[in-house]
């Protein structure tokens, strides 16, 4: 039993296994008792549809096993150990896990990854997809199941690592993951950029695209994700590397945001680079009086059609996306109809998730469903035979 | 015979007699991959031109309950593209259009029987290429690529086949056609795209597939630094690696290599070294001459006794036709070789290398070297005689303790070639009881017939039919 910890609310029983072994004897238990069963990690990204679980395990205490080997650049880390930590720990040889989803330090490694968590510099290093190795996880048969190995290279049977990125919680439990890992850079430079239109900012991140330039982000923000009362689009650019790297690029850059029709731009300084990307990942704390948000992916020539739908839609709309990945973070006006919006992504190629207080299902939640939904379920019942992992909250009902 | 005969004809009606290969001597060639040491005949070969031809083809063979897979170029490794138990094999070869380039979503469009430099050559003058680079790039297709999760020379600073796939259309083993992926990064559900990637052909047939495509460097650097151990090489290596410096590609070359290469190519490889590394790297070009700073001082620290950039253009390309022909010339100083792929922890470069040598000298055999050093992935390259049984039986033991040395150093069996029929009896090395049923519950829930693709990956229940081990065929001739 753990006292304050987000799992005590969602589940009858709460319990927090310390040893992989442990958590398969519990998982076992349940699968012969048919009780149904939830992880959690920091509680950050949880979505339940409503339901109450027999069972919430609470992965926080899976902290053993850390293994960093810096020269193999590779590292294993517990699911249960926060992500900050394990960054921390990285860092003392200069290496680091190169996620880096808006985190208060409560979010856990084995939950940014069960539910493939990403941040602004996604831009430059991509997805969990493109770093995790290999995984320990407990099956819905309470059995422990290794896939991958600390190498970089792999075709050793199927890639199961890929399955669990990102499943939430619905195939198994994780207890540990390796990393392929990144060097720290030794410098960092951030610049901003400001527009009057989605569509100069966009263009300018095209010409930065074609540029010699290699950013670690590249981002354009509005509203609730730039500074107070801003009305404007930003154009936000971290450059990453080595200091001879990072001062070319920054007179590249500088030359570029010129010749560009921002309205003002300026390299940062230190303080200020940190509280506009702690800003574009949690807000700037003005009270907003919009609610709802929604992770929308789409083809990358899309861009310019998505902004033009969502500024009608959503006119008040605050915004954070990723152009080079053809990704968006919006907030909506929740009372809005919905399905129009949804009819129009659908259109353009892209896919949505909602995140809103009021939303309760699967399939609000995630209103178009994958193409490979048949498939999704069979592999759901082939890895959770009896039903116990968060039946029901996920993609498709599974 | 009465099954077969049923089959074919019903093959034949479906596609006509002419995309119907019946005949034993035309399915010779079908008898093996690049792995020509097992061999296995298949009833029929068909050539499909659509995702809905290789939907019938699929349902009809599993009306007739017989065995079928999918077979690109037949240059896997590892035993993959051969009909195990016997059946059908489904010749992707003119399904090869590049369906589109859109270089706004900086995507292609392919079918799966696309060669995989043709791409690349198709978008290179627009500034992008398919990052993607197996040495066979000049033949195999990128769903044999996808099939096994192909890597490449330039694997280390891009990522393997799995990081460039974004969507594909795949007939399921009922035949139903399913898209999966798009043409965006996003996943929606369960990433079925990455599990497909490297399933070896077991889970469906992949019949078109959305690739990324990856802009051009600004500029790059090649260069070459002779060693006079094998394990300053290595050292070398790991140190490059572990001093946070990720080249393009970084590549391992012993000396029995070198002779070979020099005797029958003339790459402009120094004689008299006992290893040397191909070292290229990528990126802006402020950042370049740094780089190569850091990187010649990393050699000279573990005592290279030469260290030099390639010229010019043509300088360049000398030196990696001797690292890619390599195997060509090695062919030509000593009757067979095998190989594998296993992997190691990049750390551990040195110490594999030595004990793939030692372990060559205690069963009598010399091996070679010729490595991915950079992903810490290995060929020993195992000289024996074919005609020689002993030996030939030598060089398979040889291979497996390797195998199983890559495994207790906290490595893998595959790096690139997968599993295929090749490596069923190492399969245990790595993966217990457990594991293998959980990847296998996937294909049961995937693939319940199991009729794709059989005896392939997974030792449990593999049957593998007779096969034909020839005592004339020299082994392995590729990596
Ligand atoms: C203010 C705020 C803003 C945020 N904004 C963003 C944003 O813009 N973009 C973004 O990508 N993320 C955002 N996040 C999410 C954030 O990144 C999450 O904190 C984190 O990724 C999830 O970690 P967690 O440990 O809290 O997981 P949880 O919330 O505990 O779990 C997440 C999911 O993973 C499952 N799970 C947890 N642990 C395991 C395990 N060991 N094995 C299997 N399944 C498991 C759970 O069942 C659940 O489905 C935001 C979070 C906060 C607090
Ligand atoms: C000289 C040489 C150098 C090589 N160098 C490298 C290298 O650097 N890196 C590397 O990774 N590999 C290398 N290889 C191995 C080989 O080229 C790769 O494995 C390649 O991906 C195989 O492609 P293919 O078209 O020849 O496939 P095939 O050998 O025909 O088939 C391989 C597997 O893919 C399956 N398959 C083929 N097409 C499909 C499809 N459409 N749908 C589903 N399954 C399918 C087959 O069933 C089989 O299991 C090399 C081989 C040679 C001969």
């Amino acid at each position: 039993m753990t006292n304050n910890h987000p799992s005590n609310t969602l589940a009858t029983e709460t319990i927090k296994p310390v040893t992989t072994d442990d958590l398969a004897r519990i998982i076992r238990e349940a699968a012969e008792q048919k009780r149904t069963v939830i992880a959690v990690g920091g509680g950050t990204h949880l979505f339940t549809a409503g339901k109450q679980f027999d069972l919430a395990i609470d992965t926080t205490g899976l902290t053993d096993g850390f293994h960093h080997t810096p020269a193999d650049m590779t590292a294993t880390v517990p699911a249960g150990m926060r992500l900050s930590h394990a960054q921390e720990k990285l860092s003392h040889n200069g290496q680091w896990i190169p996620l880096d989803p808006p985190d208060r330090g409560n979010a856990t490694v084995g939950g940014v990854i069960a539910a493939n968590r990403w941040g602004p510099r996604r831009h430059h290093y991509g997805t969990a997809k493109d770093w995790v190795i290999a995984t320990t996880i407990v099956n819905g048969k309470g059995e422990i199941v290794r896939a991958g190995a600390n190498v970089v290279k792999n075709v050793s049977g199927y890639d199961l690592n890929k399955l669990y990125i990102g499943s939430r919680g619905t195939v198994g439990i994780i207890t540990d993951l390796s990393f392929k890992l990144s060097p720290l850079p030794a410098v960092r430079s951030t610049f901003r950029a400001c527009y009057s239109t989605p569509e100069e900012a966009l263009t300018t991140a095209a010409v930065i695209r074609s540029a010699p330039l290699e950013p670690e982000s590249l981002l354009i923000t509005k509203g609730r994700w730039t500074t107070l009362k801003a009305k404007h689009w930003w154009l936000l650019v971290e450059l990453a590397g080595s200091e001879e790297g990072v001062t070319a690029q920054k007179e590249t850059l500088s030359t570029t945001l010129e010749g560009s029709s921002a309205n003002r731009w300026n390299e940062a300084n230190n303080k200020d680079a940190a509280y506009y990307w702690e800003t574009v990942r949690f807000g700037n704390g003005e009270a907003s009086p919009l609610f709802g948000i929604a992770e929308i992916s789409f083809p990358k020539s899309q861009a310019e059609c998505l902004l033009a739908l969502l500024i009608k839609s959503y006119p008040k709309l605050s915004l954070k996306l990723l152009p080079a990945r053809g990704l968006a973070i919006v907030e909506i006006e929740e009372e809005t109809d919905r399905s129009l919006f949804v009819n129009e992504i659908t259109k353009i190629g892209g896919s949505i998730e909602f995140d809103c207080v009021e939303i309760n299902s699967p399939s609000h939640r995630w209103p178009v469903e994958p193409a490979g939904i048949s498939l999704m379920k069979k592999l759901k019942t082939a890895l959770d035979p009896s039903g116990i992992f968060a039946p029901g909250t996920y993609v498709g009902g599974i | 015979m009465e099954v077969k005969t049923a089959l074919i004809r019903d093959l034949e009606s479906l596609l006509g007699k002419e995309r119907v290969i019946s005949h034993p001597t035309e399915l010779l060639v079908y008898e093996c991959d690049g792995l020509t040491l097992s061999r296995h005949g298949a009833d029929a070969v068909v050539l499909p031109e659509s995702t809905e031809e290789v939907s019938r083809i699929v349902k009809c063979c599993q009306g007739h309950q017989v065995p079928f897979l999918a077979r690109g170029s037949g240059t896997g490794l590892s035993g993959g593209a051969v009909a195990a138990e016997g059946g059908v094999i489904v010749q992707m070869s003119r399904m090869a259009t590049i369906i589109e380039i859109d270089y706004d979503d900086e995507v292609a469009v392919v079918q799966p029987g696309v060669i995989n430099l043709h791409l690349s050559e198709a978008t290179r003058p627009d500034g992008y290429h398919y990052a993607p680079d197996p040495s066979s790039q000049k033949a195999c297709t990128i769903g044999g690529n996808v099939a096994e999760n192909a890597g490449g020379p330039h694997t280390l600073k891009y990522g393997v086949t799995a990081n460039h796939i974004l969507g594909m259309t795949v007939v399921m083993p009922d035949g139903e056609i399913i898209n999966m992926g798009g043409r965006h990064e996003s996943i929606l559900g369960y990433d079925l795209v990455g599990l497909f990637v490297g399933s070896e052909g077991t889970l469906g047939i992949v019949t078109e597939i959305i690739v990324k495509l990856t802009r051009n460097p600004e500029s790059s650097k090649t260069f070459l630094a002779s060693f006079n151990t094998v394990e300053a090489a290595s050292n070398s290596v790991s140190s490059i690696i572990a001093a946070g410096i990720i080249p393009a590609a970084l590549e391992l070359i012993d000396a029995l290599v070198i002779q070979a290469v020099e005797s029958h190519l003339k790459a402009g490889f120094p004689q008299d070294v006992a290893a040397i590394l191909l070292i290229e790297i990528e990126g802006l070009n402020a950042t370049l001459s740094a780089q190569a700073g850091e990187i010649r001082n990393i050699c000279h620290t573990h005592g290279a006794t030469d260290f030099k950039e390639a010229k010019s253009e043509p300088e360049r390309a000398q030196l990696w036709r001797g690292r890619k022909e390599a195997i060509g010339a090695l062919g030509k100083v000593t009757p067979a070789f095998y190989t594998n792929d296993g992997v190691v922890p990049r750390s551990k470069l040195p110490e594999i290398l030595e004990f793939d040598i030692e372990t060559g000298k205690r069963n009598g055999l010399q091996v070679a070297h010729l490595c991915h050093a950079g992903d810490g992935n290995i060929h020993p390259i195992i000289l024996y005689d074919h005609e020689n049984e002993t030996e030939t039986k030598a060089a398979m033991k040889t291979s497996r303790e390797i195998l199983q040395r890559c495994i207790d150093l906290g490595g893998a069996l595959s790096g690139e070639h997968g599993i295929g029929t090749e490596k069923l009896t190492s399969f245990s090395f790595m993966f217990n009881k457990t594991d293998e049923a959980q990847m296998m519950a996937v294909r049961s829930a995937l693939s319940p017939s199991g009729k794709l693709n059989p005896s392939k990956i997974f030792p449990t229940g593999a049957k593998c039919g007779e096969s034909k081990i020839r005592k004339t065929v020299a082994g392995g001739g590729w990596l």
